[in-house]
């Protein structure tokens, strides 16, 4: 098998004053791999994946990403641009007030010219079919059109791997099949959490479920959902 | 206009009682003038005229068109920053209110002048207050995850054209004139 993207060795994490979340977790991401994780309520499915962009610290263990062990809030700047993290709330992640601002504002701190991050928001917006929502004001869109926003603005920055929060959470049926579509003819490899079966079925090259702070095979409860 | 009179006419009901003057009448030993009168009046008329020239030139504008503008302008990055994330998020926040506020009443809560309304509007303030805090530590989690390091950048698309020169030059010719008519 192939080097793998990100991996996290014998990772632990505590919120303060409670119990520990996470416990000797283990994980790698290869390449082309579509990788859902899903898990109850509250197990750490998100600390996970700020952790991997080092948002938050581990108490033990490594990440190592793209070839290089991370330490140090400097070592993470090259790992969230190359890992986009698309947030659970959209209203989180756009900031800015309009469509084209937001999803200018990564290419920009990445050191692209104007001229380059015009093109890129044209071209971003274009290959999602948002061109008719660029002048929009950000807090004025449906929560549909926010989520696929949200998903142009992080590929504006050309990442490698997608790590992508609950994408699915509150999204109608026909957004969500448009949403799968999106990211089933997408050549990144990425890391989904979601509680949707459904959802997981149709994306998932592998699955595995966050289970008393470690990672698990998923073991499907419900017919439908398969593996 | 009327949240601003509001806010001054403490002061301009004080004005004739606290000018020195020509009497006008006594009230209760206090006497007021006639100069605090006009005084007064000045300044209503004033700030009057102060509030329907910004509402005319600044409210007729898109906030963030207004704070793209000031930042042309020079105005400091921050208050920049800070008024278009007020506009940003003022909405997010009207909506959480207004979401808690569906949530009390559906569970029987009528406000009345009660320790036990305090309380609850106590609690109110208090978990919004919490939850914009919490809110603001994700936004800037989003922004370092877009390569944010402290600065700023703008996809600026603002343009000095030649209609803006011309309404810059009427405007200071009109002051001009005003100025010149009053001081001659």
């Amino acid at each position: 098998m192939s080097e793998a993207l990100i991996s996290l060795r014998n990772i632990g994490f505590a919120y303060l004053g409670r119990t520990a979340t996470l416990q000797a977790l283990d994980l790698d991401l290869f390449p082309g791999e579509r990788l859902c994780v899903s898990g109850p309520n509250g197990a750490g499915k998100s600390t996970l994946l700020h952790i991997m962009v080092g948002l938050l610290k581990p108490t033990t263990g490594t990440v190592e990403a793209f070839g290089q062990k991370r330490l140090g809030e400097k070592n993470f700047h090259d790992v969230r641009r190359r890992a986009g993290l698309v947030f659970q709330d959209p209203d989180d992640q756009l900031f800015c007030p309009t469509v084209q601002e937001d999803i200018a504002f990564g290419p920009l701190n990445i050191g692209k010219s104007k001229s380059e991050t015009a093109a890129i928001v044209e071209q971003v917006l274009e290959h999602f079919g948002l061109m008719h929502l660029k002048e929009r004001i950000t807090h004025k869109l449906s929560g549909g059109e926010k989520r696929l926003v949200t998903l142009a603005a992080v590929m504006a920055m050309e990442p490698e791997v997608l790590l992508l929060d609950e994408p699915s959470n509150g999204l109608d049926e026909e957004t969500t099949d448009r949403l799968v579509e999106i990211l089933v003819s997408l050549p990144q490899s990425m890391i989904l959490i979601s509680h949707d079966a459904h959802f997981r079925a149709k994306i998932a090259t592998r699955s595995l479920s966050l289970v008393d702070g470690h990672l698990e095979d998923f073991d499907p409860k419900c017919r439908h959902a398969k593996p | 206009m009327a949240s601003m009179d509001g806010f001054i006419l403490l002061i301009l009901v004080m004005l004739p009682f606290t000018m020195p003057g020509e009497t006008w009448f006594t009230l209760w030993g206090f006497v007021a003038s006639w100069d605090g009168l006009w005084r007064a009046l000045q300044i209503a008329l004033k700030a009057n005229a102060i509030v329907l020239a910004l509402l005319t030139l600044v409210g007729s504008m898109e906030a963030i068109t207004l704070g793209h503008a000031l930042h042309r302008l020079k105005v400091p990055e921050t208050l920049v920053q800070l008024l278009l994330f007020t506009v940003r998020y003022i909405d997010v926040l009207r909506d959480e209110y207004l979401r808690s506020r569906v949530a009390m009443k559906a569970r029987g809560f009528r406000p009345s002048n009660s320790i036990h309304s305090y309380k609850l509007f106590g609690y109110l303030v208090g978990m919004m207050l919490i939850k914009a805090m919490e809110r603001s530590e994700r936004v800037l989690n989003a922004m370092k995850c877009r390569g944010f390091s402290g600065k700023w950048p703008h996809l600026d698309q603002m343009r000095f054209k030649p209609i803006d020169l011309l309404f810059g030059l009427t405007a200071f010719a009109l002051i001009g004139l005003l100025l010149w008519v009053n001081l001659r």
